[in-house]
């Protein structure tokens, strides 16, 4: 009687946990055809219109310094935009056609709402290294122009290509034709990648689902949005996935795909290696498959071949340019966060949680929402990791005896089995994040693990939650509210401490450029002249570059430490090396640094100390004769120093 | 219907490049360019060599995938002619779908399409509505973009020129009206130097509206190599120092 007391409770534990985890497929496979309801299509639209329209009055008061409304306005006018549109998108009976149109739907809404935070012109940081590249693309007609600011940038040119197509068949500005090409390029990411899904599953609840929790990546909301490389660059991957899902059954797909491969060769270089990555697992998980062997594998080699071949040819010809840019990166994030485990300080310090470089607090409820994000995807990887691998071995298996038949390598479908093994990258990326040095890595890794995440979680919804709490009216509401808290939590995450405008912030990027700043930096090209080598702060450095068109001098291309030239209280010594070392004919000092903590956690390079420069320091070049002061409006000056070398 | 939609393709790019090249009303000109580029040339080089999915969705994507490619490869090629203008772009667009539709002129097309659904009243009012908000989200965006302007300012100025002069400039960018003076002297070597240090101009009650601009030119004086000018910019009512600027002429 001991044994039968002590075994059942475990036998129920184990049970439970058996179904919990387990491979067992509960949902529906098959799809009732239904119509389209327009009614609810069009109340849906006229929601998410008045959600942006909060978007924009909460960008008007960040504006205006009324930090408490724009928030208000902000966080509601995204959870009237989110929350209405997953509850209908999820329910089990729905049109296919519908999922789609609301999908479209939601994603134009979230990137309008990007829109409206700089309505006219590039502010963002990445956006204006971009920007100066399309610029010479449009108006200088030539490709491959130096840009000393990202000098990697004119040898990926496919995105400005792109716009200044656009820009040039429409006549419309660089900035209108990129907003025109990105908002079409969102909508064909998520159609593409709600194919994707559709097609490796076999469900469109399951593709609708993955691609909501997709948007949960912190690159979703805001970078892939962004006027650079990679935006472009993750439309052509994910149309590489779904292309490659293909072309056993449609060879002729094949001029497409290499198409799509060259494209993608010469708009980013991390995706390209992606790629590379994603159809060499897919060549191997092939090669192990014991049940689509013979003639399925040609196919799969020649697309290796062809991932592998033409982004090299690339590379080669970019050169030590992708060396220089890349290696520093990886050098200073992976070497960074591995030190942690042999026990050698980074240097870098952690990144607590929701909490941005000048000490910005995330409200608590959207800390609350952030952490269950997370969870929730935690919890929809526990429970879908074998049931995603279940979907690879057909019926009439079941239960744990699927899996065994995966460890046999009897999987019908390696692109499922590849992707559920990379849900993974999930905690790696998550844990990356909140490392100092490997932040960087962690942010871009997400844009490549939620492909497997969002697919694992979106089985784990449909096979089992939805079964199971998702059969009455109310489970179902808590089942979208779960799935719309993740999106939602994605959008924290992603959208930083300052999704919404806000007031200037001292070295903030899209919030430190302003009127005065492009003013003094147009100046510099109406009396100056183009191409003087500048040097100046983080943000002055971006609208000097573009407004200016004057050759910035950064640690890139050049041996030069900005800190060593701007903080010094004397100009003797390393100031005067540095300017005659780099050549540099002019400084613009920015008074505003010295009034407090750097936005981004840097006033002129990383690395640097924390204290903001003094006003002594920075107007140190007053009292040397071999300098003059050519331009002064109060806040900023510029320093001819063309005179040091004499 | 045959091979008529690539036929339509081509003549859609024709009046693309003839739109670009003779009108600047951006409206057409968007509306014709947009979907040409992201789009449709993409479409016909996929009908015509028989890239044809059986879901019209997924051509669509696929569509939008290899018009991409496409304006890539044409971005290139133009490139090594200096033909990254809107001619340029036009010619290729028209090319590629020129020689699209010669491929594809025996290929059948090969969807077919239901009813679409029907839209009531009470939908497409809802649609107009939406848009009309849309809009005027962006409005609000723009104008408070506009409207908001942390930093008042006024910007002063001092740059050698050729031929012994200097020129000297003041912008406001203030919200009221200002009156300046502006004082021109030369900078002594050091601080026992009596031979400079000279007023070379001044100017009194220079009246400036928000948004006003004031340049000037001055003849400096000869000197024996370099030497340091300054210029300080005074408030008028209480002859406060303003802004303070210097340039570094040669005396040759």
């Amino acid at each position: 009687m001991l044994a039968t007391a002590v075994w059942r409770p475990v036998n129920a534990a184990s049970s439970f946990l058996s179904d919990l985890i387990g491979p067992e497929l509960h949902g529906e496979r098959r799809e009732l055809p239904l119509a389209i309801n327009v009614n609810w299509i069009a109340l849906l639209g006229l929601l998410g219109a008045v959600a942006v329209l909060l978007v924009a009055f909460a960008d008007g008061a960040g504006r205006r310094g009324d930090t408490y409304a724009s928030w208000l306005y902000y966080w509601s006018g995204l959870a009237l935009l989110l929350f209405p549109l997953t509850a209908r998108m999820t329910k089990p009976a729905l049109a296919r056609g519908e999922r789609v149109i609301l999908l479209v739907l939601l994603t134009e809404f979230l990137f309008y709402t990007v829109v409206l935070y700089a309505p006219t012109n590039f502010i963002r940081y990445d956006e204006v290294l971009h920007w100066m590249s399309a610029y010479d693309i449009q108006y200088r007609h030539r490709l491959f122009l130096p840009n000393s600011m990202l000098p990697v940038s004119p040898y990926f040119p496919g995105l400005e290509l792109l716009t200044t197509a656009v820009a040039n068949l429409a006549g419309v500005s660089i900035h209108t034709a990129a907003v025109l090409v990105l908002a079409v390029l969102r909508a064909a990411f998520m159609v593409a990648l709600f194919l994707f899904f559709e097609r490796i599953s076999g469900s469109s609840r399951v593709a609708i689902i993955g691609c909501l929790l997709y948007m949960s990546g912190s690159t979703y909301i805001q970078f892939d949005a962004a006027f650079a490389y990679e935006s472009l660059a993750i439309v052509l991957f994910i149309m590489i996935l779904l292309v490659e899902a293909d072309l056993s059954e449609t060879p002729r797909l094949f001029l497409l795909f290499a198409l799509l491969i060259g494209a993608v060769a010469v708009t980013h270089h991390v995706t390209a290696i992606w790629c590379v990555i994603y159809l060499l697992g897919i060549g191997i998980a092939h090669s192990l498959s014991r049940s689509r062997r013979g003639h399925t594998r040609a196919p799969i080699l020649f697309a290796v071949g062809v991932a592998v071949v033409l982004p090299l040819l690339w590379f080669v010809f970019v050169g030590d340019m992708l060396v220089y840019y890349l290696a520093p990166t990886i050098d200073r994030d992976i070497v960074g966060f591995l030190s942690k485990f042999t026990g050698h300080s980074s240097g870098i310090p952690d990144r607590p949680m929701f909490v941005s470089d000048d000490g910005t607090v995330q409200p608590l409820l959207n800390r609350v929402v952030g952490v269950l994000a997370v969870l929730f995807v935690a919890i929809g990887l526990v429970t879908g990791f074998f049931r995603s691998l279940a979907l690879t071995v057909p019926a009439p298996v079941r239960g744990w005896s699927r899996l065994l038949e995966v460890l046999r390598r009897n999987w019908s479908d390696s692109r499922v089995v590849l992707l559920t093994l990379g849900a993974f990258l999930f905690p790696v990326a998550v844990t990356l994040r909140l490392s100092g040095s490997g932040w960087e890595i962690g942010h871009r890794l997400s844009t490549f693990a939620m492909f497997s995440a969002g697919l694992v979680a979106a089985v784990a919804v449909v096979h089992f939650w939805q079964p199971r709490i998702g059969r009455t009216r109310y489970g179902s509401a808590l089942l979208s509210l779960a799935v719309a808290t993740v999106a939602f939590g994605g959008i924290i995450i992603g959208g930083g401490s300052h999704p919404v405008h806000d007031v200037y912030r001292i070295s903030g990027d899209a919030d430190s450029v302003e009127p005065m700043g492009i003013a003094t930096a147009k100046w510099t090209r109406d009396w100056l002249g183009e191409g003087n080598r500048f040097v100046a702060d983080r943000v002055n450095q971006l609208l000097l570059g573009i407004y200016g068109q004057q050759h910035i001098i950064t640690p890139i291309k050049n041996r030069v430490y900005l800190p060593d030239i701007f903080r010094p209280e004397g100009v003797e010594g390393d100031p005067i090396h540095q300017i005659q070392e780099s050549k540099i004919e002019y400084l613009l000092v920015d008074l505003r640094l010295t009034m407090g903590k750097a936005a981004m956690g840097e006033y002129y390079e990383r690395g640097e100390p924390e204290t903001p420069p003094t006003p002594s320091a920075l107007l140190k070049f007053d009292r040397d004769k071999r300098a003059a002061c050519v331009f002064d409006n109060g806040w900023m000056m510029i320093y001819d120093v063309r005179h040091f070398d004499e | 219907m045959n091979s008529r939609d690539l036929n339509a393709i081509f003549v859609w790019a024709l009046a693309a490049l003839l739109i670009a090249t003779t009108t600047d009303i951006a409206v057409v000109r968007v509306l014709v360019s947009l979907p040409l580029v992201l789009f449709l040339v993409g479409y016909a080089v996929l009908r015509a060599f028989a890239v044809t999915p059986q879901a019209f969705l997924t051509h669509s994507v696929y569509s939008i995938g290899a018009s991409i490619a496409i304006t890539l490869a044409g971005g290139f090629l133009l490139n090594l002619v200096s033909g990254l203008t809107p001619f340029g772009w036009g010619c290729w667009f028209v090319l590629v779908t020129g020689v699209a539709a010669i491929i594809g002129r025996h290929r059948a097309f090969p969807w077919q399409f239901g009813p679409l659904p029907r839209v009531g009243r009470a939908p497409a009012v809802m649609a107009g509505i939406t848009s009309l908000i849309v809009i005027g989200a962006f409005w609000q965006a723009v104008r408070d973009e506009a409207d908001v302007r942390q930093f008042s300012f006024t910007e002063f100025w001092m740059l050698p020129k050729p031929y012994g002069k200097l020129t000297i400039g003041i912008h406001n960018a203030e919200h009221r009206q200002q009156p300046f003076d502006v004082e021109v002297t030369s900078v002594p070597d050091s601080p026992d130097d009596k031979t400079t240090g000279r007023v070379i101009a001044e100017w009194h009650g220079i009246m400036l509206n928000p948004g006003d601009d004031w340049t000037r030119e001055v003849d400096f004086p000869p000197t024996v190599g370099y030497s340091k000018t300054q210029a300080i910019l005074y408030l008028s009512q209480d002859h406060t120092i303003y802004r303070r600027v210097s340039a570094i002429t040669d005396g040759k």
